[in-house]
């Protein structure tokens, strides 16, 4: 028993000892949109809350008040970032057009698009997804949007469920930053709205810029009684640069 | 001649063979289209007129496009973006191209750019606040002529908020509205996740950065920058880090022993105002110790069956 003991000890004792010399990756603080100097803090290390009505912000440039009262405003861009470079951002998108073609011959058919995201001078993106309008033929019969398989947890255009059964048009997508759509078999239905209206978040953050891709995966299975015709969908992608 | 004949139809078959073999053409239409600037920030008087460029550049194929003016909100949990018409604002937004004539679409070569300007008009009877506005260029692909076909209107957009002030005055009312590590007491190995997300409770969209720092009880530490953001007033936002990662702030991996602080400290109003908020977790070599235990009642084990 003693040697278990020891054993242990020893094994803590070597951890404690290699964790001394551990350091966690160290970096200066700084940030480009401020420059912090204790004198003009408010320093409130207990309270959560702050307000202040304050003049117009220096983020905006040297002079900015004085150009501000003389020409009526003043603007900027690439306001969140230190790139030396001109900002942009730059969308590419591989497949804009998709056919369902096995979907009339086996019922079911998927369809891929990859997005390409570019830019500097934006920290983040944001990219989401619409229908604009609903698969019909010029009859005006309609390919519902999914409820997946699950009758008493259906998914909805911000949840992803499993689908591998139910009729409808949904879409999986991997590489995004929302939870349970890059699972194996997990989609949702799209918000379908029109031009205007609700668009729901596929990925909101920074790039891994070895790998700038989002992958979508659409999927159409139509009812077997679904009226002859030739039916199409519009989906709207956008992509935004961080607000 | 009897070789000529295997020859001819041996080469049929192939032809047979490969023409069932191949996809049917799409003609798959390529995006490739980048927007500047990414973002704009306007800080306005009422009764003031203001012109806006941007520019598109078109590096695939000739391309239809829209430009389009839209207003914005985002969800609380960013489930979602809404995108309104902007017909119902008291500013008055027009898009125009170079001669001054409005546009509803054109038409971009391959490798071209095309300017598009923007005119901002904000008359004296304009309420002061923000208005979360997004330009956008939308791509008008063609529908394919097949039984079940899509298309993927493409929409790059770019933010601009507009702040309408008489005096040039805004209001920053932040509040740190979560601070949290999911879970107090970690294996020396886990991820331990982070979330930091700001409310903005003002009138006007707030700037926030600030730092992370982490302790830890042997007197190692380390600070990692939150990135600058904005955070549109009356709404909520994460606020992140380079370690970054989903819906959380930062996820610090390593090797973590004993008790370490965690404190967030976040800067707005050009660092005027500083929010500061703390807490803690403990973390301690759980799988190495079973492991240490478990091996060395097996090597005793042993060590008893030998003797």
């Amino acid at each position: 028993m003693k040697w278990v003991w020891f054993s242990t000890l020893l094994v803590i004792a070597g951890l404690v000892m290699s964790a001394k010399g551990a350091s966690v990756d160290a970096q200066q603080f700084k940030s480009p949109g401020y420059k912090i100097e204790s004198g003009t803090l408010i320093l409130q290390p207990e309270l959560d809350q702050s307000s202040a009505n304050y003049d117009v912000p220096a983020s905006f440039g040297q002079d900015s008040k004085k150009k501000f009262d003389e020409v009526g405003y003043v603007a900027i861009g690439n306001k969140n970032t230190d790139s030396s470079e001109r900002p942009f951002i730059r969308l590419k998108l591989d497949k804009s057009q998709l056919v369902f073609d096995s979907a009339e011959v086996s019922g079911e058919s998927m369809q891929k698009s990859s997005i390409g995201l570019l830019g500097t001078g934006s920290a983040n993106f944001l990219v989401s997804l619409h229908q604009q309008e609903q698969f019909k033929n010029s009859f005006g019969a309609t390919i519902q949007p999914t409820n997946c398989d699950n009758e008493s947890s259906k998914c909805t255009p911000i949840l992803g469920q499993i689908w591998k059964k139910a009729y409808g048009f949904g879409y999986r997508a991997t590489g995004v930053t929302i939870k349970g759509l890059s699972k194996e078999s997990f989609f949702r239905p799209f918000f379908i709205t029109g031009p205007e209206g609700r668009s729901a978040v596929l990925f909101y953050g920074e790039l891994d810029k070895k790998r700038p891709v989002l992958n979508l995966q659409f999927k159409l299975r139509p009812q077997p009684q679904t009226q002859t015709g030739i039916y199409k969908g519009t989906v709207v992608l956008t992509v935004s640069a961080d607000y | 001649m009897k070789i000529f004949r295997i020859f001819t139809s041996f080469t049929l078959l192939i032809f047979a063979c490969v023409s069932l073999k191949l996809p049917y053409y799409v003609n798959a239409q390529q995006i490739d289209l980048a927007v500047v600037p990414p973002t704009l920030e306007v800080l306005i008087k009422p009764d003031t007129r203001v012109l806006i460029q941007y520019t598109i550049t078109n590096r695939a194929d000739s391309i239809g496009l829209k430009p389009l003016i839209k207003t914005f909100s985002i969800a609380k949990k960013l489930e979602y973006v809404e995108y309104e018409s902007v017909e119902k604002l008291p500013i008055k937004l027009s898009l125009v191209d170079e001669n001054s004539e409005t546009v509803d679409a054109f038409t971009i070569a391959k490798g071209g750019t095309k300017k598009i300007f923007l005119l901002l008009d904000v008359p004296s009877t304009a309420t002061e606040g923000d208005y979360n506005l997004s330009f956008m260029v939308e791509t008008q692909p063609e529908f394919l002529d097949k039984q079940y076909s899509a298309r993927i209107k493409s929409q790059v957009a770019s933010p601009l908020l507009v702040t309408v002030t008489k005096t040039g005055k805004t209001q920053v009312r932040g509040a740190i509205s979560v601070f949290e590590i999911s879970g107090k007491l970690f294996d020396s190995f886990d991820p331990i996740p982070v979330t930091l997300r700001l409310k903005n409770r003002g009138k006007n969209v707030l700037n926030a950065g600030g730092a992370l720092t982490v302790r830890g009880s042997l007197g190692e530490s380390a600070i990692y920058p939150v990135k600058n953001q904005n955070v549109l007033s009356n709404s909520e936002k994460l606020l992140t880090t380079k370690l970054a990662e989903g819906d959380r702030t930062a996820i610090f991996k390593g090797f973590f022993i004993g008790r370490y602080g965690v404190s967030a400290s976040v800067v707005l109003a050009d660092g005027t105002v500083q929010l500061n908020r703390s807490t803690s977790f403990f973390a301690f070599p759980f799988k190495i110790i079973l492991f240490g235990v478990l091996g060395s009642f097996v090597g005793i084990m042993l060590l008893r069956k030998r003797r």
